[in-house]
């Protein structure tokens, strides 16, 4: 029989089990329905003849589906669950292969009052408080990027700007009968760790949320949460323990000509250590506050506000990044004639899943400044000042979606100098539906976007000048050969050049030294491939990627990946 | 001060409001897209179905060879050492009418007393996607992942099959076994209900099959990955390893001609590797003649291949043809059958044995469980390094079904240092006993593969009586069925026996045991009784006598150049219809092994089964 189980076997007989009560509930009634993703892809990639020194080739692939239950028990209460079957190109008779559970949950209504959720939940507050910001350059991606990096987002159930939890929720409605429309409450609890090593206390993270919505456009609003340890968890004797708590007051007033938008809040590190003894306490706020106008019939929306976050602001649930810059990459790990351990890369971010995070972190993650410098954490980015302006255009027919942004910010306080770092930051990313606009019967669309990131800082002679420069663009072409046959062009090019200071911070986020980076260099990703829609959510394609990376300063540095891979993927 | 704004709010909402909480969505889930799934319609077109198997097995071993083997110990199991899972789940879904999935769990508790840590469970199968696309130019289906099952022509991607085997056994046709059925459909049809997987090779990865494309042709592709690629568990390898191929045939009629290829490539080495592996073009024909009585077809091929020990491109060729008389010649079905294939004509998924010199295989592969060698196979199956002809035919006097076949072959090049033959009764026994091992036995000359083992011996190319000449092989075959009634209750016997030979010279027929390397001759008698409908008595008698000759090497110092092996069984069973689709197996057999000219190389014993089998 099968010896070489990958997966726990308690667990997947706990998951049998469980799947085996579905099925037999289903035989006798049809209170279970199914829904889920099946996906197969094979990839063959390899680095150039010239690489001679690095493992230069790879061929595989994997086949799988996860098969989601929804189990209807009773009218208010919905039991889901998603198991995933999974096997390896390559992997005969039960090698490679395995059976997971995905994610469980149970929602419901209790007594007509309370919403609740047990179990997998994903669930986001502000972009101050609990927030998961989009990876680097995943707004208005070339169609041919778009459908895979949406794997990757599903892998690692990055729905929108949702973190994947696990715990309970709780939330009701208040309706009013005057003075106010409606009161929106809401609270959590999701566990953030537990190692079971007898040393690291279990960590919590627990907020609540109270909004009064004074009219159906207008809400002020309440958030807290706050990630704690459990000290008991380790054992009675222990004291350790860390918190981030995070207070907001949010606002969206619609004043009938423009709408205010603001938030403004505190956030505090706090930590006790075995001693019993409270070494660190640190306290940061933030405040943001503008206008937003929408003109032409909803069609056409500007806003333009001014954020102020202090140096000492930490917010685990809204600064921790959805990409992990330092994962190794599991494609070629090492390239070049240098046989360097390599990073993510434009490539990786669309096509690994396992370079994405899925926790929450209290550290501020590592980022790569030359995909973005200026707001590696978001709009919750520490020691930032300064406008922001955006505009997002739509038309009605949806032939030309544009939007725009333009980031004017500067530190709020100097790292390793009194001098402040000045900051720019302009997307602009738009879509043309070429056949809309000229009556064509098959789908032709352009994407095309930019993104111009800077920093500067004068060194007055006594440090280096920080002068870093990124310039990224991407342009993508969709166009329907056939009926649901289209072919698939996108190109996305990145230039960088500077210098830049990296904070290199302690486990409490405080800085304890600089590191001097020098960049310049070139990365670009060339893509073409075919695609057929069986339909909406169902797709066959075929591509094939070339990525290259120039090191200006070292050529030594320098590599290529090439990959083809044909993906086939079913959603129902 | 907090408490009297407290009290201020507490107040406020009592006064001011209602609590309810079906009506609205809290904002903070206003964005979650968890219920993307939920809104979904449900999957209307979702099956699971799949099969029970509960088996208690026995077996006792009176002797094993000298009594060293751990395997000599009485066995009580849930599991008679195949993969036969207790409970197999086929769960598959139609998300739309073009596109498919299918995939399988297994579930399987041996039993040991020590917990449910010991169960086992997983993926059988794997998962496969299907998809279908339709066109004004043809309909394009294919299938990713994995195991899917395929074929291409004979020399290029392929599995060998031969109708003449026993049924008593019922593990080789698990999962359509209906009792009685199939002895049935064996006397009557000739066969019986083979799975989809007969005759085709097993791979993962994409196949594509385009039919109906203008012009009368119909393609292939493929691209994927079998058990030669690297091994059971190749998506761990940093050496790549893959297969290629596809087909494009023409029809014309009733005819067609078709161009083929099959490609295995690896690299040398992970880092700045070159390419090993193999290729293969081939061409195949059919032609049907007579008002289509008479068939002739036919596959040439060209091969070339890189091994890893010196990366020398060697090229090779063969030819494989077959014309077929089905009634205007003799009135009854004749098949003349012939084939030519080098030594370096290397394919290891094709449909026939590649020619491998030693156990190290093809660059590893394909060495452990294939016979190596001068292989002296049954005529259904053709080698690599030979040409050959074979003959059969098969009629019907009174009822009694005759299908007899003979063949000879030789090889082409003198380059086998060793000959392998299959020990053919005791054959299943065996390799549940030695699962998949190799060097088995006092003299280490015994492999065992998936039901089955072989056997491997040295020729002493320098003795007298080897001629040093491309060696010579002859097989004869019979398989006779019959049908009869007792107590107006239908009786099925059946019998297969062969005899085959390998020789310094050409002979038509196996020629005598004085002049053969080794002689080996295989016989199996089975008779079903059915007694009601629902019960059928089973019975099996297994002989067979292998003698090698002074020319083969001893292998060890102490043991004879010639050997006289002898293996015998004898079955008994019931079949049993419990239910629709629920039968009861009862199978017992007593087995021996001796070899007269070896004071350790013999076992005997006994084994019993229980097995019920629910399809559901």
């Amino acid at each position: 029989m099968h010896t070489n189980l990958p997966y726990n076997m308690k667990k997947i007989h706990l998951i049998l089990t469980f799947t085996f009560l579905c099925i037999a509930s289903f035989a006798q009634n049809e209170k279970i329905t199914f829904n889920g993703t099946t996906r197969g892809m094979m990839e063959h990639n390899w680095l150039p003849p010239s690489d001679t020194l690095n493992i230069d080739n790879n061929i595989g692939g994997d086949a799988l589906v996860d098969l989601r239950l929804n189990i209807l028990p009773i009218e208010n209460i919905r039991v889901s669950a998603t198991l995933r079957l999974k096997n390896e190109i390559g992997g005969f008779w039960g090698q490679g292969a395995g059976l997971e559970l995905r994610e469980i949950y149970i929602k419901g209504v209790a007594g007509k009052y309370f919403k609740y959720k047990f179990g997998d939940i994903d669930h986001k507050m502000t972009p101050y408080t609990l927030f998961n910001n989009e990876g680097e350059f995943s707004q208005f991606d070339p169609e041919i990027f778009n459908d895979i990096r949406s794997i990757q987002l599903q892998e690692n159930f990055n729905y929108g700007n949702a973190w994947r939890q696990q715990g309970g929720m709780l939330s009701t409605r208040l309706g009013f009968d005057s003075f106010i429309h409606t009161s929106d409450l809401s609270a959590f609890v999701f566990r953030n760790r537990s190692l079971s090593d007898g040393v690291t206390p279990d960590r919590l993270q627990g907020g609540a949320q109270a909004y009064i919505n004074i009219t159906e456009t207008s809400h002020i609003g309440i958030n807290y949460i706050n990630l704690f340890d459990l000290p008991k968890t380790v054992s009675n004797s222990e004291h350790e323990k860390y918190n981030n708590d995070v207070t907001s007051i949010s606002m969206n007033i619609d004043a009938s000509f423009f709408t205010i938008i603001g938030e403004a809040g505190t956030s505090g590190i706090h930590y006790i250590d075995t001693n019993n003894v409270n070494t660190i306490n640190r306290e940061g706020n933030f405040f943001e506050v503008g206008i937003q106008k929408t003109l032409k019939s909803n069609r056409l929306t500007l806003s333009g506000t001014f954020r102020r976050v202090s140096d000492d602001f930490f917010s685990a649930g809204a600064q921790s990044k959805r990409i992990d810059y330092s994962q190794t990459p599991e494609l070629f790990e090492t390239v070049s004639p240098n046989m360097y351990t390599r990073s993510v890369n434009l490539l990786d971010m669309i096509k690994d899943a396992s370079v994405y995070n899925q926790t929450i972190t209290p550290e501020l993650m590592a980022y790569n400044p030359v995909y973005n410098h200026v707001t590696p954490y978001g709009q919750a980015t520490p020691n930032r000042q300064g406008f922001t302006f955006k505009a997002d255009y739509t038309d009605s027919l949806h032939t030309y979606t544009s939007q725009l942004g333009l980031q004017l910010l500067r530190n709020v306080r100097g790292e390793g100098t009194e001098e402040l770092r000045n900051y720019i930051l302009a997307q602009w990313d738009n879509k043309i539906n070429l056949h809309t606009l000229f009556d064509l019967q098959k789908t032709l669309a352009l994407t095309g976007g930019v993104q111009y990131a800077r920093s500067d800082r004068d060194g007055l002679g006594l440090v280096s000048d920080v002068n870093l420069r990124s310039t990224s663009c991407d342009i993508g072409v969709e166009k329907e050969l056939v009926n649901r046959f289209d072919v698939l062009i996108g190109a996305h090019y990145l230039v960088y050049k500077g210098t830049e200071y990296l904070s290199i911070r302690n486990e409490f986020n405080v800085i304890t030294d600089y590191n001097l980076q020098t960049y310049d260099g070139t990365q670009g990703l060339y893509s073409m491939g075919f695609r057929y829609r069986f339909n909406d959510n169902i797709f066959l394609t075929l591509q094939g990627n070339q990525f290259n990376l120039f090191d200006a300063k070292n050529s030594d540095n320098d590599y290529q990946i090439n990959q083809v891979f044909i993906l086939f993927n079913l959603m129902f | 001060m907090h408490r009297i704004i407290i009290f201020i709010i507490t107040l406020f909402v009592c006064f001011h409001s209602s609590l309810y909480a079906g009506t609205g969505q809290p904002k903070t889930e206003k964005d979650s897209l968890q219920n993307d799934f939920v809104e979904r319609k449900p999957l209307k077109r979702f099956y699971i179905n799949g099969n029970y198997r509960g088996m208690l097995y026995y077996r006792n071993l009176s002797e094993l060879f000298d009594g060293s083997y751990a395997e000599e110990k009485m066995l009580l199991s849930t599991n008679d050492g195949g993969r036969n899972p207790q409970l197999q789940l086929d769960i598959s879904g139609r998300p739309t009418a073009r596109t498919y999935f299918h995939t399988d769990i297994f579930l399987y508790s041996p039993m040991q007393g020590l917990g449910y840590n010991t169960n086992e469970s997983g993926l059988s199968l794997g998962v496969n996607i299907d998809g279908n696309i339709n066109t004004n130019h043809g309909n394009i289906s294919f299938r990713l992942g994995g195991i899917q099952y395929t074929k291409l022509s004979r020399l290029s991607l392929w599995s060998s099959e031969n109708n003449g085997e026993s049924l008593f056994e019922k593990n080789p046709w698990d999962y359509f076994q209906t009792t009685a059925q199939n002895y049935e459909s064996y006397y009557g049809q000739g066969t019986m209900l083979r799975s989809f997987r007969w005759g085709n090779q097993f791979v993962q990865g994409l196949t594509v099959t385009m039919n109906d494309i203008p012009g009368n042709f119909e393609a292939k592709a493929l691209i994927a990955k079998t058990p030669n690629n690297g091994g059971q568990a190749s998506y761990l390898n940093t050496i790549p390893d893959i297969s290629y191929g596809g087909s494009v045939i023409r029809h014309f009629g009733q005819h067609y001609v078709g161009i083929n290829t099959y490609q295995s490539i690896s690299k040398s080495d992970s880092i700045n590797g070159k390419f090993v592996g193999y290729r293969v073009y081939s061409t195949d024909f059919s032609v049907n003649l007579w008002d289509n009585d008479l068939t002739f077809s036919g596959e040439i091929a060209h091969g070339q291949n890189v091994q890893s020990s010196d990366m020398k491109m060697r090229t090779g060729n063969g030819i494989d043809a077959k014309i077929l008389s089905r009634r205007n010649l003799l009135t009854f079905p004749i098949t003349l059958h012939g084939y030519y294939i080098e030594p370096e004509f290397i394919n290891l998924n094709g449909g026939f044995k590649t020619f491998l010199e030693d156990a190290t295989g093809f660059n590893g592969e394909g060495g452990s469980s294939n016979p190596t060698g001068a292989y002296m196979s049954d005529v259904d199956y053709i080698n690599g390094n030979r040409k050959g002809i074979d003959l059969r035919t098969e009629f019907n006097i009174a009822g009694l079904k005759i299908n007899v076949a003979s063949g000879v072959s030789q090889e082409l090049e003198q380059r086998a240092s060793t000959i392998s033959y299959v020990h053919r009764i005791n054959g299943l026994v065996f390799s549940r006993i030695f699962q998949y091992q190799s060097n088995i036995g006092p003299d280490s000359t015994f492999y065992t593969y998936f039901r089955g083992y072989y056997e491997e011996r040295s020729i002493d190319t320098t003795h007298a009586d080897f001629a040093g000449t491309p060696i010579h092989f002859a097989v004869s075959e019979c398989n006779l069925k019959y049908k009869f009634f007792l107590f107006d209750k239908p009786v099925y016997v059946f019998y297969l026996a062969s005899i085959t030979t390998t020789q310094n010279d050409f002979s038509a027929i196996p020629v005598g045991k004085e002049k053969a390397f080794v002689h080996a001759h295989y016989h199996e008698l089975e008779a079903y009784f059915t007694i009601t409908e629902k019960l059928v008595l089973t019975s099996y008698l297994g002989y067979e006598n292998i003698n090698g000759n002074e020319v083969l090497q001893a292998p060890t110092l102490n043991s004879s150049r010639k050997f006289n092996q002898t293996g015998k069984s004898l079955g008994l069973g019931l079949d049993l219809v419990v239910g629709h689709l629920i039968n009861l197996n009862l199978r017992t057999r007593w087995f021996t092994f001796n070899d007269t000219y070896s004071s350790d190389s013999h076992y005997n014993g006994f084994e019993s089964s229980l097995e019920m089998k629910i399809f559901f």
